[in-house]
């Protein structure tokens, strides 16, 4: 099991040093050079030359790669050619900010989606699951944003129960700090919960359908215990869609945080793409691959556990 | 005789067709099973046996359900029961064991705790005593280091050691009556023959009442007392094991007798009966073997014979043999 893990996880950095191999060419091959864009338009070729050689920018490309990684591995994703300022500080900064808001729709999506999921399964052709198509289909359809733009206009404007926007740390109150995360870790997580209660109510009713499950039946055994028998069963699939969900989040996070002004990682990212600003780029979007990379190794590790055959196999 | 631990009174089944109409599959069903008696039912796929005793269990999945009749077990009629009741009596009076051992057992949970909920479910007892009796049990069904095999899961077992396991949990809890839906089918044949033994054995042993449902004759001939033969949703013969074996009187029982080669008599070529069986919906109104029965005569086809007893031998044929 822990020659499994290990290996696992080894896979897993092999995948990020590609990712990263990857993001570093199409940062560098987008069109115009940074130094131009911090020296501006006046700047003489000399001094564009110059301010390339002080950043490393003259080097080959694959020992550029190369520098970088080590420094990674370091912790150090280096200083922006723009600002100045470190990146990895940077990151630190905004990222818990992003984080919370990922984090708490997460949650929503888990706890709604499995839990809707599995009451649709029980009756399927029932009211519940009827009712809970429709409102998935509904949910899979509605942009984020825009829900984000409708709860503002309700919730806020109207009734005046949440703040419209801007966000308050942890450290100054959890019943603030959960009022000014509500709104968009729900806007965030309605689609998930969607997509979530669909996998779950497919894979519990085809699991429902088993003969482990009439065996059960067949032995007496209670209504809960019989669900709890194929709920087993059926979270496999879920738990890797739930990882794949919680990938996706940081991505559609940044346009949340837009829409409710809230100082995560989108601002930083927006002004480093606007400014060419290549080492920022580089390390959120490394970031962004990192957590994707080690959620779906968290789903495999969960699922061996779940699936005892998977334990032995592999 | 004793009163009848099981009897099955003028049971049907029924599908609701796409087309809004009941097909019925169990067309009034009649026998009984005494307490300690092992009774086979035998058929051919689709002749409603299955369905029968899915229905006596009150397991029927939609869109099948029981239409009408009457099941009545120790003196208590099943299909008016409530689903509570019916909890209780599962796995705890009237237990069974399926056709497919391989996807029978959860796979994600281990053999010993499979073992231990059904205990559980039915009898207030504690964990250690839980797992006391899965031993029992699983020592019972001939696994051995039972112990041990507690904490294996099912991909871990043999599909002999499958059934056994599922066996185990069958008569964890001593019930009264097992029924076993093909128990053997998905088997190899060396373990086919341990395992009709080892319910001829638990039988023996605990006093239960068996009914064995299969397609092979010759195979449930070895351990039970009584053949009930079904075809198109009826009984069409019903008595003990020796006349069933040595003068079957329905046409379908002594056809179905020789598509099995005998082992000890002379090799000669194999026998089938002609035609398929009949689909659903489309059954004559008499007998439903009537199409493909060499003996048919002019009434077979338009009336239903009724099953005529002579000496405790049920048969319903227009021409017995």
């Amino acid at each position: 099991m822990l020659r499994l893990v290990a290996g696992r996880i080894v896979s897993s950095i092999g995948t990020l040093l590609f990712v990263g191999l990857a993001l570093f060419a199409l940062t560098r091959s987008g069109p115009g050079s940074p130094a131009r864009i911090v020296l501006g338009a006046d700047a003489t070729a000399e001094q564009i030359a110059q301010f390339e050689q002080a950043h490393g920018l003259d080097r080959p490309f694959l020992s550029q790669y190369a520098a970088w990684l080590g420094d990674v591995t370091r912790g150090d994703f280096g200083k922006s050619f723009v600002t100045g300022r470190d990146v990895a500080a940077e990151i630190v900064n905004a990222l818990p900010v992003t984080l919370a808001i990922v984090l708490f729709a997460f949650l929503i999506a888990l706890v709604f989606g499995i839990g809707i999921g599995v009451l649709a399964a029980l009756k399927p052709g029932g009211a519940f699951d009827r009712i809970s198509r429709f409102a998935s289909v509904l949910g899979l359809s509605i942009p984020a944003f825009w829900l984000g733009i409708v709860l503002i206009r309700f919730l806020a404007v109207d009734l005046r129960l949440l703040p419209p926007g801007g966000y308050v740390p942890l450290s100054a109150g959890l019943t603030l700090h959960l009022q000014s995360i509500l709104m968009p870790s729900l806007s965030l997580a309605v689609y998930y919960i969607a997509v979530l209660a669909r996998m779950t109510q497919a894979s519990l009713q085809e699991t429902l359908r088993g003969d482990y499950v009439r065996t059960a039946r067949a032995m007496g055994l209670s209504s809960r215990q019989v669900v709890f028998y194929a709920l087993v069963n059926a979270l496999p699939p879920v738990v890797n869609l739930a990882a794949l969900s919680f990938g996706y989040m940081f991505g559609w996070a940044l346009i949340i945080e837009q829409v409710f002004n809230i100082p995560g990682l989108s601002r930083a990212l927006l002004n480093a793409i606007s400014q060419r600003d290549f080492l920022l780029l580089q390390g959120i979007v490394f970031l962004f691959t990192a957590i994707f990379v080690f959620a779906n190794l968290g789903a495999d590790l969960i699922n061996r556990v779940l699936d005892p055959r998977q334990r032995a196999a592999a | 005789m004793s009163p009848a631990l099981l009897s099955v009174e003028g049971l049907r089944v029924g599908f609701r067709s796409a087309d809004g109409g009941m097909v019925e599959a169990v067309r009034g069903v009649d026998f009984c099973v005494a307490p300690g008696e092992a009774v086979g039912i035998v058929g051919e796929s689709g002749s409603g046996k299955s369905l029968s005793m899915l229905a006596v269990m009150r397991l029927l999945g939609a869109p099948a359900r029981a239409t009408g009749g009457r099941v009545i077990f120790d003196g208590e009629d099943l299909l008016a029961a409530d689903e509570k009741r019916m909890r209780a009596l599962r796995g705890r009076d009237i237990a069974m064991v399926f056709q497919d051992p391989q996807s029978s057992l959860n796979p994600a949970l281990t053999i010993g705790r499979q073992i231990t909920d059904v205990v559980r479910a039915h009898r207030d007892v504690s964990a250690s005593e839980a797992r006391r009796i899965a031993v029992e049990s699983l020592e019972r069904v001939g696994i051995r280091d039972a112990g041990k095999r507690l904490a294996s899961y099912p991909h871990e077992f043999s599909g002999g050691m499958r059934q056994r396991a599922l066996i185990a949990m069958a008569i964890a809890c001593r019930p009264r009556l097992l029924i076993a839906d093909e128990p053997t089918t998905a088997l190899d044949v060396t373990v086919q023959a341990q395992i009709v033994d080892l319910i001829a054995e638990l039988r023996r042993e605990l006093g239960l009442a068996v009914v064995f449902i299969s397609h092979n004759l010759q195979l449930v001939a070895e351990i039970v007392d009584r053949v009930v033969v079904m075809y198109g949703g009826k009984v069409v013969e019903d008595g003990p094991v020796e006349a069933i074996e040595l003068a079957p009187r329905h046409p379908y029982t002594s056809l179905l007798k020789a598509c099995v080669p005998s082992l000890s008599g002379p090799v000669g070529p194999l026998t089938a009966i002609e035609g398929a069986p009949p689909r659903l919906g489309r059954l004559p109104t008499g007998c439903p073997f009537s199409p493909r029965c060499p003996d048919a005569v002019e009434p077979c086809a338009n009336e239903m014979p009724a099953l005529v007893t002579e000496a405790g031998h049920r048969t319903a044929c227009w021409r017995p043999r």
